[in-house]
């Protein structure tokens, strides 16, 4: 089985190029932000004279509003968004299916009592809870990628519920259970692998809302502190100089999207592993 | 010394009467009748009725609707837009007669009378009602008392002669006694959502999250607005905000600082900078050890550079003057000669050592969304880690932010930025100082300052008044209780198909929109 | 039958749930309610006055109880801000949300069923990388960004459309009500087309390499016919949670595309009772959203037993 996962993966690359662009991308985007204190720039470092720059041999991604080095700060701010969205999507995913499969493959009244929990909590307002966090929890980025995940994993138990639900009816699994499989079991090598292709395409797509969600948690004063950089608070700050300064928007925005596409694609490969056959 | 002030505002304000007669009667040649302007707001009003407006929006909209009894500028009493002809008091200021203008109407067109501003006075001062500014009705804790003398003629009466009162009752406005006589709870009564008022336009829809539209009302006393329409729209987002400018679909805006040269390069408008009477301070938080030694904050104010900190925050000297005072420069006995802390870092060093602190790390509090406070926050920060002290930053929201600060108690920040507006009155700056104040943020606990606010706000004015303001001012600023920063200037972008804006602005949120009209 | 009414004394549960937590949280959040609507020269009595009208001086349990019985008679009490009451105010402003997300929910799922399906079948073709490049712009790009894009083009730049709000004054007509809502309803269903063709695509693919699927085809069974009856059937599972997640948005609106283009609805509603601290209004809304999710995931129960016989055989 698993040599049978590591061949299908190599198979995977080997015929996807976009694949092997996307696991470059991530790579290099990785150890550009592990590796950011080789470029001699300090990404805080503010400037009364050199505000606003251009992109321009001495500063090759231009100066924000307050003339910091926005190579730097692109680097720097790699670190930030890249664990977020990455951690605060592996937490969501684990918790969501987790939740979402026991929750499905149970039913009765295992399954009532957490998707009414579920639902519990999707009602809550997003910016009530962050506020309420705020008073409770200093800020750091290990606090902000438990809020992330913690904000996040209710639509994917949901989606993972359904699926199950409907999985579970099929033949070869009501098949497993006559022939006295656990039920563990049954979930690990049926539930699972049929559920993956969904919850790979709503994983890729929260680590793109996770990097978004970051930037909206500091507009609380819960993200990333100042002057520390992220993408999104980057972002978020460009939106004033759309007319004056838009490469202040194209830096950041690039990279969030670059990251983004590379994890599709690398979910695609991993989606076709997965496949059933 | 007193009697010669009153003779002097009110000979300023004969003058003013007589030049604005004038002026006024001469109309903007390239005005034309009729049309609307839409001005952006950033919020829904809370409360549209004027003894209860305490929001910027509702007093924005407010101001459309209410006349004010008069208007002080720059020290002078001003008629112009008021319901007032003249106001004059008695020798030891004990006694204040207003004396309204002929024929003013409501909106509704009842004739508003003394009877009126009565029923205004006496809703003010009423304990039952709850009117946020009830504090201009009392001079020293007891109620001021009004009775009509004729249809025009209004005599207040104060307990002790107050020479503070004129400047606490132009912000009062008059509201109806036909409307609201006999309700129990006018601040919250249903009423106030459709306002009957008496200034140039009257109101006409309010949809709840979209604008607030008044027209015209062409019984007003002044001049006939020019304007058919004010629609006042709700916009949240200043980035769209600004882009609805340069569309078209907004006409008017307060902007701050950092929209000036995104605003400025459309090339639509024509941006009005005033005085906004802002002082932009940091604040030590005294409840906390290091924050107590008068050393420390020396050294902090030592470690920084004003004039590169103003530059740096406010974009452009041009934009904010740097402060040094706790007054503003326009503020009665404001003190120019103060000791300036400029930018020394041995010193700084030197004074930390002596407090017996090295490595401190304090904690400075900001509200998040003010782009503002943020860049002066992270100048600070990176000033600061030069003289060795290392700053953590601490952005909040608005409301937590608010709900903080109110809080006497709160230990959890060592540096906190934010502003005032107190106006040109100097006792009325005792209220960011004094033990007892609410809005003591620094949690300043100094008696002998106490004792000179009190005796400043109860003695004439005068060279014994001014020393006292001066040696206010001395000690706040030899203790460093507060680090003034900026006072900065207040920008209005109106687009360039609009007129008369120089004369709306009354001064900082003081308008009259009766003046803005629609170029031909 | 008995499954639904199961269900429903579920939700009623759920509803009680969400009371608690909803209060709870609000009684957790930081600082004295009553100091944000404080001026300075308020009196000690004043604020006192306040705390007692709120009844904020009463034991924690018996302030829920109060509050509870109260919305029971659908009294939701009234906004600390400007004192007028919250159920009013919530529904003022319901329609212009219904119109606004109703409408890009519509435009998204027109939209976006036949794209996952052609795209899931052709994949790897031409228009299945261009869909899917878009579709990845679609959810990397902030939707303030979007938003404001869209206005410097279309209302700045080329003066084609409104920039702000719904409705020009004065103009009372159909036409102008869709020019304000062109931009907006754009944002919101380019992110929502985005998000949902990317299951569609994902959950088609599986589906066609299934031996069901084969079986079908060595029966001869043409094409459009398993595309459409069999493979969107089960396709559109995730679909229908996503649309039971999304209804509760048509009510607690798009708070961010919302502000942007000044649409007066009840996201900016949420928006301004959390930043003013308005809690009888932001529990008030809590509560409101709470029961459109609660019935908006009883429909899509509704629908999988519909759509998968399966599991409604199972069930009986």
């Amino acid at each position: 089985m698993r040599e049978n996962l590591v061949k299908n993966l190599k198979l995977g690359f080997k015929t996807n190029k976009l694949a092997v662009a996307g696991l470059i991308v991530i790579v290099v985007f990785s150890l550009a932000s592990i590796f950011a204190f080789l470029y001699p720039v300090d990404p805080n470092a503010i400037s009364v004279t050199e505000r606003l720059v251009a992109p321009c041999l001495k500063h090759p991604f231009g100066t924000d509003d307050m003339g910091r080095d926005y190579l730097a700060r692109c680097l720097y701010g790699g670190r930030a968004s890249l664990s977020v969205g990455f951690m605060a999507m592996i937490l969501s995913t684990a918790i969501g299916v987790l939740v979402g499969s026991v929750s499905g493959f149970m039913g009765g009244t295992v399954d009532a009592i957490l998707m009414r929990l579920v639902d519990a909590l999707m009602s809550l307002p997003t910016f009530l809870i962050m506020v309420v966090m705020n008073a409770y929890l200093k800020p750091g980025i290990q606090n902000v990628i438990l809020i992330i995940g913690f904000l996040t994993w209710m639509g994917i138990a949901r989606i993972v519920r359904g699926e199950t639900m409907s999985l579970k009816e099929r033949e070869y699994v009501i098949y497993s259970r006559v022939s006295g499989q656990s039920r563990g079991k049954i979930i690990l090598k049926h539930i699972l692998p049929n559920i993956m292709p969904t919850v790979i395409v709503s994983a890729t797509m929260n680590i793109a809302s996770a990097i978004l969600m970051e930037s909206a948690l500091s507009f609380f004063g819960l993200g990333i502190r100042p002057p520390q950089a992220s993408w999104g608070s980057m972002l978020s700050n460009a939106q004033r100089y759309i007319t004056n300064a838009p490469y202040l928007a194209i830096f950041p925005g690039l990279l969030i999207l670059l990251t983004v596409i590379s994890f599709n694609y690398l979910g695609e490969v991993l989606r076709k592993v997965f496949e059933p056959k | 010394m007193k009697k010669k002030l009153i003779a002097g505002i009110l000979t300023a304000a004969l003058a003013i009467t007589a030049a604005f007669g004038v002026s006024a009667s001469a109309m903007a040649a390239d005005a034309a009748i009729g049309g609307n302007i839409s001005i952006a707001e950033t919020a829904d009003p809370m409360n549209i009725n004027p003894l209860y407006v305490v929001d910027q929006t509702s007093f924005d909209m407010m101001q459309a609707l209410y006349a004010p009894f008069f208007e002080i500028v720059k020290g002078e009493m001003y008629y112009g837009n008021g319901l007032c002809e003249s106001v004059t008091a008695n020798e030891d200021f004990t006694e204040v007669t207003l004396k309204l203008k002929e024929n003013l109407k409501w909106h509704d067109g009842e004739p508003l009378t003394a009877e009126d501003v009565v029923f205004t006075m006496d809703v003010l001062v009423d304990s039952e009602q709850n009117v946020p500014y009830q504090a201009y009705g009392f001079i020293d804790g007891e109620a001021v008392q009004t009775e009509a003398i004729d249809d025009l003629t209004v005599l207040i009466k104060l307990p002790t002669s107050s020479a503070g009162f004129l400047g606490g009752l132009s912000q009062i406005y008059c509201i109806p006694k036909h409307i609201y006589e006999g309700v129990g709870n006018i601040g919250e009564s249903e009423l106030n959502n459709n306002p009957i008022g008496n200034g140039p336009y009257k109101f006409k829809e309010y949809r709840p999250g979209e604008s607030f539209i008044v027209e015209r009302f062409d019984d007003y006393f002044g001049d006939t607005p020019y304007l058919d329409t004010i629609t006042f729209k709700i916009v949240k987002d200043s980035n769209t905000a600004n882009a609805s400018l340069a569309s078209g679909d907004i006409n008017a805006r307060l902007i701050s600082s950092e929209d000036y040269d995104v605003v400025n390069a459309t090339g639509k408008v024509n941006i009005i900078s005033y005085d906004s009477g802002r002082v932009n301070v940091m604040g030590f938080n005294q409840n906390n050890e290091p924050m107590k030694d008068a050393r420390v904050r020396q050294a902090i104010a030592y470690a920084l550079d004003k004039e590169e900190l103003v530059t740096f925050a406010y974009l452009s000297s041009e934009f904010a003057d740097p402060a040094y005072s706790i007054l503003t420069p326009d503020t009665m006995y404001y003190d120019d000669s103060l000791t300036q802390y400029n930018n020394d870092q041995a010193k700084a060093q030197q004074l930390l050592a002596e407090a017996g602190y090295s490595n401190l790390s304090l904690t400075l509090l900001y509200t998040a969304t003010n782009k503002t406070m943020e860049s002066e926050a992270i100048y600070i920060q990176s000033k600061l880690a030069e003289v060795g002290i290392s700053v953590e930053l601490y952005p909040l929201d608005e409301s937590t932010y608010k709900n903080k600060t109110k809080d006497r108690e709160a230990t959890d920040y060592d540096l906190m930025l934010s502003f005032y507006t107190l106006g040109a009155e100097p006792s009325l700056y005792g209220d960011i100082l004094k033990s007892d104040s609410r809005s003591n943020y620094g949690n300043v606990r100094d008696e002998e300052l106490d004792a000179l606010w009190d005796k400043g706000n109860s003695i004439p004015n005068g060279e014994e008044r001014e020393n006292i303001y001066k040696e206010i001012q001395k000690i706040t600023n030899d203790n460093m209780y507060i680090y003034p920063i900026a006072y900065s200037k207040g920008f209005y972008a109106v687009d360039k198909s609009y007129g008369g804006f120089e004369d709306v602005i009354l001064q900082t949120i003081y308008y009259d929109y009766s003046k803005v009209y629609k170029i031909q | 039958m008995k499954r639904i009414v199961n269900r429903l004394f579920q939700s009623v549960l759920i509803m009680f749930l969400v009371s608690i937590l909803c209060f709870g949280l609000s009684k957790a959040a930081p600082g004295d309610p009553v100091m944000t609507y404080v001026e300075p020269n308020m009196s000690e009595a004043y604020i006192e006055q306040l705390r007692e009208d709120l009844g904020l001086n009463k034991p924690i349990v018996e302030q829920y109880v109060i509050w509870l019985k109260n919305i029971l008679h659908g009294n939701f009490g009234n906004s600390l801000m400007n004192k007028r009451p919250v159920l009013t105010q919530i529904v003022e402003r319901l329609p212009a949300t219904i119109l606004l997300m109703g409408s890009s929910l519509i435009l998204s799922v027109i939209l976006a069923i036949p794209i996952g399906l052609y795209t899931g079948k052709h994949k790897n073709k031409f228009w299945d990388k261009l869909t899917s490049m878009l579709s990845f712009v679609g959810i990397s790009i902030p939707t303030f960004w979007f938003g404001i894009l869209l206005i410097y083009l279309l209302s700045v730049k080329m003066g084609w459309l409104p920039s702000i709000g719904m409705r020009t004054d004065g103009v009372n007509s159909l036409w102008d009500l869709i020019r304000h809502l062109i931009m907006p309803c754009a944002v919101l269903t380019f992110q929502n087309v985005a998000q949902y063709t990317r299951y569609i695509r994902s959950s088609t693919i599986t589906e066609l390499s299934s031996d069901y699927v084969t079986v079908q085809r060595a029966y001869g069974m043409s094409e459009m016919g398993i595309l459409f009856r069999h493979v969107l059937k089960n396709a559109i599972l995730p679909m229908i949670t996503v649309l039971g997640m999304s209804l509760q948005s048509v009510v607690s609106g798009a708070i961010i595309t919302e502000q942007v283009f000044a649409w007066p609805g009840t996201g900016q509603l949420a928006v301004t009772a959390v930043t003013t601290f308005d809690y009888p209004l932001i529990m008030g809304i809590t509560m409101f959203t709470a029961l459109l999710i609660v019935i908006g995931n009883l429909l899509a129960d509704i629908c999988y037993s519909i759509v998968d016989p399966r599991i409604r055989i199972a069930k009986n």
